[in-house]
Order: C-alpha cells, then sequence, then structure tokens
C-alpha cells in the first residue's frame, strides 16, 4: 500500500513538471473549452465573436511555439510526449494551419450562410490542431493511437458541416468506414509491437533491440499493419479511395485543413518511427519492411499522378495531387542522410502555402463565379488577370517549377535521395528517384490544364466579376512565401536546423 | 485456468479476420461497423493478452481500456452519420449511396 502511495505521488509529480512542456496544447484546451461554452449563448454578438476567439487561441499557440521557451521543466512527460525541436516545428506549422483555415472560413459564403453548427465548426478546428500537435509530441503508441483518432474524430464532423447536402454526407459516410477500419487495422498492428517488446516506446533503442529478436516475418507483417493507419492519414496509398469523395463534399477550408494538417502530423509519426532505419544493422535486418514502403511511395506516386489526368473536378484533381504529394514525402522519408530532417520540414512548410493558395483560389472560383468543373475557368484569366495569375503561380509551384519554392522543396528532396543512393547504394532509392523526376513531368500535364482553360480560352460574356479585397490580399499573402523561399531558402533551412539542434 | 497465449492469439486472429471479411463482403453500413468493432476487439483481446508479460506496468491493459472509449465514441458519430445518410438516400446500402458522376 505504501508502495503504490509512493509510486501515486512519483507520477503525480512527473505530470506537474513535465506540463510546462504542453503549455501550447493546454491552451488549446482551454481555447477549445471556452468555445463550446460560448456557443450555449443565444446572444447574436457572441455568436460572432467564436470565429474570432478560436483565432486568438491558436495565433497564441502559434507564437507561444515561435518563441519558445516554454518547456520548464523537462522535455518528457511520461514517457508518453516529447517535446523536441521535431514537434516544436510541427506544431508552428498545424497552428498555422488552423489560422489559414479559420481565414478561408470567414471568406467562404457557404459558411456565412449556414444556420447552426458554426460555433462547433470553429471549435473542432482547435481541436483538430490540438490533435494534431499531439501526433507530432507522441512517443508512445498509445499516444499516437489516441491523437490519431482524436484528428479523426473532428475530422469526420468536419467532413459534414453542410450536413444539408448529398455529397457531403456521403463523403462523411465513405471517409469514416475508412478511417475506422484503418484505425482497426493498425491497432492489430500495435498490439504485436506491445507483444514483441513489452514495451510501448517505439523511439527507444531497447523496442528496436527488442524487435531484432522476434520473429522476422510477424514483425513485418505488424509493420505492414500499422502502416496502415499512418497511411490513411497521409492519404498514401492503397489507403487514398476516401480522398476524393471527401474532397468533394468537405467545405473548402476543411479540405485545405485535410491536405496540410493531418498530412504533415502524419509524415512526422512516420518520420520518428522509421528513424531506427537509419542505423544499418536494423535497416539491413528489415530489409523488406525498407522495400515495402519503397513500394508503396512508387505506388502512392504512380497512382495519385496518373489518376489526376483524368479528373474533370478541380476538387478532384487536387485531391490526386494531394495523393501524389504523398508518395513525394513518402520517397524523401526513406532517404536517411544529413539534410533528411530538414529537407522533410522544408516540403512540408511550402506544401503548406501552395495548398492554401490553391484551394482559396478555387473557394473564391467556386463560390463567386460556381466554378465546379474544370470547363468552367473558361476565359476567368482574362476576366479577372490578378486571379489567374495568382492561380498560375500556385500551380506552378505544385508542379516544382522554378522560380517557385515548390521547387526548391522537390530539389532538395531529390538531392538528399541521391546522396542516400550514392552512399548506401540500395537500387530501389534510384528507382524512386528516376519515378519521382519523370512523374514530375507527368504532373506538368495536369496542372497545366487549369491555367489553359484561364488563359487559352476566351469567353466572350460581358460580365462584372470582382472579388472582394481581403481575398486579394490573402492570395498575396500565401503566395509571397513561396517567391521569397525560392530566392533564399536559407532562412527557413536555418531555422529548421537550429530548431532541430535544439535539445530544449 | 492458465490458458496459453496462443489460444488467446489465435482467438483473436480469428475475430480479426471475420471482422476484415464482414467489412469486405457486407453491404450495409452498420453491419459493417460491426465488422470494424469486430477488429478493435481482436487489437483488445491481444493487448490484455500481451499484458500478463509486464505485470510492473500492466499498459496493454491500460491500452485496451482506451481502445474501448475511442471505439464507443467512433461508433457513436458512425451511427449518427449512418443516420445522415439514411435521411437522404432512404437506404443504408454501400452500393446504392453515390451523389455524384
Amino acid at each position: 500500500m505504501k508502495e503504490q502511495a509512493a509510486l501515486l505521488s512519483e507520477k503525480i509529480n512527473a505530470i506537474l513538471t513535465g506540463a510546462g512542456s504542453l503549455l501550447p496544447e493546454l491552451l488549446l484546451a482551454g481555447f477549445f473549452l471556452l468555445l463550446v461554452t460560448l456557443d450555449l449563448f443565444r446572444s447574436k454578438t457572441i455568436k460572432q465573436l467564436l470565429p474570432w476567439l478560436a483565432l486568438t487561441g491558436l495565433f497564441s499557440a502559434f507564437l507561444l511555439q515561435i518563441l519558445g521557451g516554454y518547456t520548464s521543466g523537462g522535455v518528457q512527460f511520461l514517457n508518453l510526449l516529447r517535446s523536441d525541436g521535431l514537434a516544436r516545428y510541427g506544431g508552428i506549422l498545424f497552428s498555422a494551419a488552423g489560422i489559414f483555415t479559420i481565414l478561408l472560413s470567414l471568406q467562404s459564403r457557404f459558411l456565412e450562410n449556414l444556420k447552426e453548427g458554426k460555433g462547433e465548426y470553429y471549435a473542432l478546428i482547435l481541436m483538430l490542431v490540438l490533435g494534431l500537435n499531439l501526433m507530432a509530441k507522441s512517443i508512445n503508441l498509445i499516444m499516437v493511437f489516441l491523437a490519431i483518432e482524436v484528428v479523426s474524430i473532428a475530422s469526420y464532423i468536419l467532413t459534414l458541416t453542410l450536413k444539408h447536402e448529398k455529397r457531403a454526407v456521403e463523403a462523411g459516410l465513405k471517409y469514416i468506414l475508412y478511417g475506422t477500419l484503418s484505425a482497426g487495422v493498425m491497432l492489430y498492428g500495435m498490439s504485436f509491437f506491445y507483444g514483441f517488446t513489452g514495451s510501448l516506446n517505439y523511439t527507444e533503442g531497447t523496442f528496436w533491440q527488442a524487435l531484432l529478436q522476434a520473429d522476422y516475418l510477424l514483425v513485418t507483417i505488424a509493420t505492414i499493419l500499422l502502416f496502415a493507419g499512418f497511411f490513411f492519414k497521409i492519404s498514401a496509398a492503397p489507403f487514398h479511395f476516401w480522398v476524393p469523395d471527401v474532397y468533394q463534399g468537405a467545405p473548402m477550408p476543411i479540405v485545405a485543413l485535410f491536405s496540410t494538417g493531418p498530412k504533415m502530423a502524419g509524415i512526422i509519426v512516420i518520420l520518428r518511427f522509421v528513424a531506427a532505419f537509419s542505423d544499418p544493422a536494423v535497416a539491413s535486418y528489415f530489409d523488406d519492411i525498407l522495400w515495402f514502403l519503397g513500394i508503396a511511395a512508387l505506388a502512392t506516386l504512380v497512382i495519385g499522378n496518373f489518376t489526376a489526368l483524368w479528373q474533370k473536378t478541380p476538387r478532384r484533381l487536387m485531391a490526386y495531387s494531394s495523393v501524389s504529394h504523398a508518395g513525394f514525402l513518402l520517397m524523401a522519408l526513406l532517404a536517411f542522410g544529413a539534410n533528411y530532417s530538414s529537407g522533410v520540414l522544408f516540403y512540408l512548410s511550402v506544401l503548406l502555402f501552395m495548398n492554401y493558395g490553391i484551394f482559396l483560389f478555387l473557394q473564391i472560383t467556386e463560390e463567386n463565379f460556381g466554378v465546379t468543373r474544370l470547363e468552367h475557368f473558361t476565359g476567368l484569366g482574362y476576366k479577372v488577370p490578378f486571379l489567374g495569375v495568382m492561380a498560375l503561380l500556385y500551380l506552378l509551384s505544385l508542379t516544382g517549377l522554378p522560380p517557385l519554392a515548390g521547387f526548391m522543396g522537390k530539389l532538395l528532396i531529390f538531392s538528399n535521395v541521391w546522396e542516400a543512393y550514392s552512399s548506401s547504394g540500395q537500387t530501389m532509392l534510384l528507382v524512386l528517384l528516376v519515378a519521382g523526376v519523370l512523374l514530375t513531368g507527368v504532373a506538368l500535364f495536369y496542372y497545366i490544364r487549369i491555367p489553359y482553360y484561364l488563359f487559352f480560352k476566351r469567353n466572350y460574356t460581358e460580365e462584372n466579376l470582382v472579388i472582394s479585397l481581403s481575398n486579394k490580399l490573402l492570395l498575396g499573402f500565401f503566395a509571397l512565401p513561396l517567391l521569397v523561399l525560392f530566392f533564399k531558402p536559407d532562412l527557413l533551412l536555418h531555422w529548421i536546423e537550429k530548431l532541430l539542434a535544439q535539445t530544449l | 485456468m492458465n490458458i496459453p497465449l496462443e489460444h488467446i492469439l489465435l482467438l483473436s486472429a480469428v475475430l480479426f479476420s471475420i471482422g476484415v471479411l464482414a467489412v469486405i463482403t457486407k453491404r450495409h453500413a452498420v453491419v459493417v461497423l460491426m465488422g470494424i468493432e469486430l477488429i478493435f476487439n481482436a487489437a483488445n483481446l491481444n493487448l490484455v493478452a500481451f499484458s500478463r508479460h509486464d505485470p510492473q506496468l500492466l499498459q496493454g491493459q491500460l491500452f485496451s481500456l482506451f481502445v474501448i472509449v475511442i471505439a464507443a465514441a467512433e461508433a457513436a458519430v458512425a451511427l449518427a452519420i449512418v443516420l445522415r445518410v439514411y435521411q437522404h438516400f432512404k437506404t443504408a446500402n454501400l452500393s446504392e449511396i453515390t451523389s455524384q458522376d
């Protein structure tokens, strides 16, 4: 009895000292509760305050993580969460994604006309960002599962924001069925990892030492099962079937969030998991797992890029573009080397701005000009030149052409893969590199279709088309980093490397 | 009363397979959800069984408690969505639910 009391007080002390490192999460949780409470009031002024309150919460979490210095007592929280530089940079990206989502939502007319559920909408965005933060921090399989489920459940509800539309309901059903299935499969894999090692801390060396002792075939199968859940979150093949439907049914700001937030967090989780493979002893023993990841990356790249060619609606086109980016990131995760993590994080940061830019463009054209198919873009570039030029900019960056940051991101990853190939001589990396370069050419064909309709076809209708100043400012705001980071990528890279090197 | 570990693992593998089979072959949304629930419980069984070799921390048992709570939350959201689907499409059959081209 006395022993238990001592253990309990020890745990409580650990929680109290570790809580300092969870300040951004606590802040987000506090604002979430505040939003839910205030949403109970009927007053109109309070309801109008809610988005701004959510924005305040996200912005303070953003600032807190940029400034740092909040990890007062210990980096580790009970062997569950680790607040290192990687998690901190991830947290900055997630808060930024949350802020952008709310800014896009404030511009959206569909959401403005929504009669009920606006309070929950903003509260759930906060909850989603909180879950993403936890995903990036978790070093324990329980925490990984919990964080992924927090993100997933918030996503399911957000997909159904426009619940009076058939396509939203259909998307929600498909999303939750695929989501729970992949979570269940992942959990089954996790249970085997626990059985092999007797521990859930997958980042520790002893965990992998124990796996080296376990049955080879079973470990490989368990890893493949585990990756079902991860692949679902980053929308990689063969768990990408939900993507086009959800992108078709969810409101545009939420689509933008799905295409960046969970993908970034999932990549960070995988990055922590595969970090063990940078040890040559582990990598050579579990050769098949690396092959499996390589084949998945290749399949995702091929499926994403080639299916995008046949799409007729801009939302579906972007869905498959998002799948192809997931494949690209998976490829980057296999290239262990010097600039490994910073290359991936740089690409993720660029992806954030590109995706929000292009989804804002799609939101404007869909809500103001009724564009739901690619043909509807006809001649818009002449009517509203600013919009057309911005769209061209984002699409070129998504393809990976200079002079835009998307090019720098791809270049960095390709050079990482090449370096990893020259030092390890794995043929798989070479195959991935060649496929990546060739498929970038394919990507040009489908991305260019939007500017083709915008500029090369004329539409002689006399209409006055205007877009609001706030939309123009936002479009410019998302484009600015893309130009700056092409000419000065070191600005961001140095900062990322500094954060990663920090022990906090 | 000491059941060998292999037997429990075999049972959980059978549960998992039944779950996956239900998800693949059944077309009714609620039955698919039941299949997914079976997969969760297969994992739970594994976790509790393995937890016997971790007597100090009992992490597996703890994990399965979390899983039960999460599965309940997910089932609640999923059933609410199925209800919505039924209102729109007048069916919960997955192959009949398509709204776009």
